[in-house]
């Protein structure tokens, strides 16, 4: 067998490990559903363990660790632009018109001008 | 007369980027899929933010089968770098063998998904019921399209398409990695959706 087989050899088993822990992330992932967190509780957890599984496969199966600078700039603009439309929801939430006068404040509003 | 005109840096590197157009044009691609799907879950997030009251996934969906299809994509995932591992080592049949079971993997995912449908069906859970249902079929069954291209780009490259490696063994190499890379993209959407439309 050649060295760059071997080498070769050598990755696929890496990665053969990085499998088994996404499996078993996946399990934690479905645990995890089952314990009584509360909503901000299992949606922090479920996210950071989907967050690990998806850095494992863009890292590791997607071979970023390796990748060229031209691809991290390419996917540093695509993580800027993507945070923005995650948070289009928190600024739109937070943009709320409240109602004015007397029918504001019965639909439990303080300002009254 | 004129001789053909062959387009440069298909396979080999640029000198100035070190990449190739195959693996440029796939990260270009993969990163205008990230704002499509970025979108989706920005809408979920927005939906279920203002909602007064949100169902949890586990109302509506078969978890157990969403999680057999978390384990069938992770593992195609593993099948097509074995697959291009194999072209790697010069061993067509190799890459034959795992390319061909990423591929029926992939249809395992799409008959799962096919039943969860129906039986969604059945019960009288469609797109129209509610939000959460709305976002539900429109996240997956986008995800679905995606598996589907998927399928028959992986078809072709393991049918005629591998008449290439006896002609270009480097530029076929190169077209399974891009393919490759697709796929696991796929696969790491749905690592967001399982949990976030199923699980929450």
């Amino acid at each position: 067998m050649s060295d760059h087989d071997h080498d070769i050899k050598k990755h696929v088993k890496f990665y053969q490990k990085i499998y088994y822990v996404l499996l078993m992330f996946t399990a934690v992932t479905v645990w995890i559903s089952h314990m009584h967190f509360g909503i901000a509780g299992a949606l922090t957890l479920a996210l950071l363990v989907a967050s690990t599984k998806g850095f494992l496969v863009a890292n590791y199966f997607m071979h970023l660790s390796t990748e060229r600078s031209g691809i991290y700039k390419i996917l540093l603009l695509t993580v800027v632009l993507f945070s923005f439309l995650l948070s289009l929801p928190v600024f739109m939430n937070n943009d709320k018109i409240q109602p004015h006068g007397h029918a504001g404040k019965a639909m439990g509003y303080d300002y009254v001008p | 007369m004129s001789a053909t005109t062959e387009i440069p840096y298909i396979v080999a590197e640029r000198p100035d980027t070190g990449l190739n157009n195959s693996k440029l044009g796939i990260w270009l691609f993969l990163a205008s899929e990230v704002m499509l799907f970025g979108a989706l879950f920005s809408s979920y997030i927005l939906l279920r933010v203002g909602a007064t009251t949100w169902p949890h996934g586990y109302e509506f969906l078969n978890i157990k089968l969403a999680a057999f299809n978390t384990v069938v994509l992770i593992t195609s995932s593993i099948t097509v770098i074995k697959a291009w591992s194999s072209l790697k080592m010069k061993n067509l049949a190799g890459f034959k063998r795992y390319f061909l079971i990423t591929i029926l993997l992939g249809v395992t995912f799409l008959i799962a998904k096919a039943f969860e449908y129906h039986a969604d069906f059945e019960e009288g859970f469609l797109p129209k019921t509610n939000t959460f249902l709305a976002i539900y079929f429109t996240m997956t069954g986008l995800h679905v399209v995606h598996i589907i291209a998927g399928l028959i780009v992986n078809t072709y490259l393991l049918g005629p398409g591998s008449k290439l490696w006896e002609k270009n063994p480097e530029w076929f190499t190169n077209r399974i990695e891009v393919a490759g890379l697709y796929w696991h993209f796929v696969d790491l959407v749905w690592i967001f959706l399982f949990p976030i439309l199923y699980l929450l």
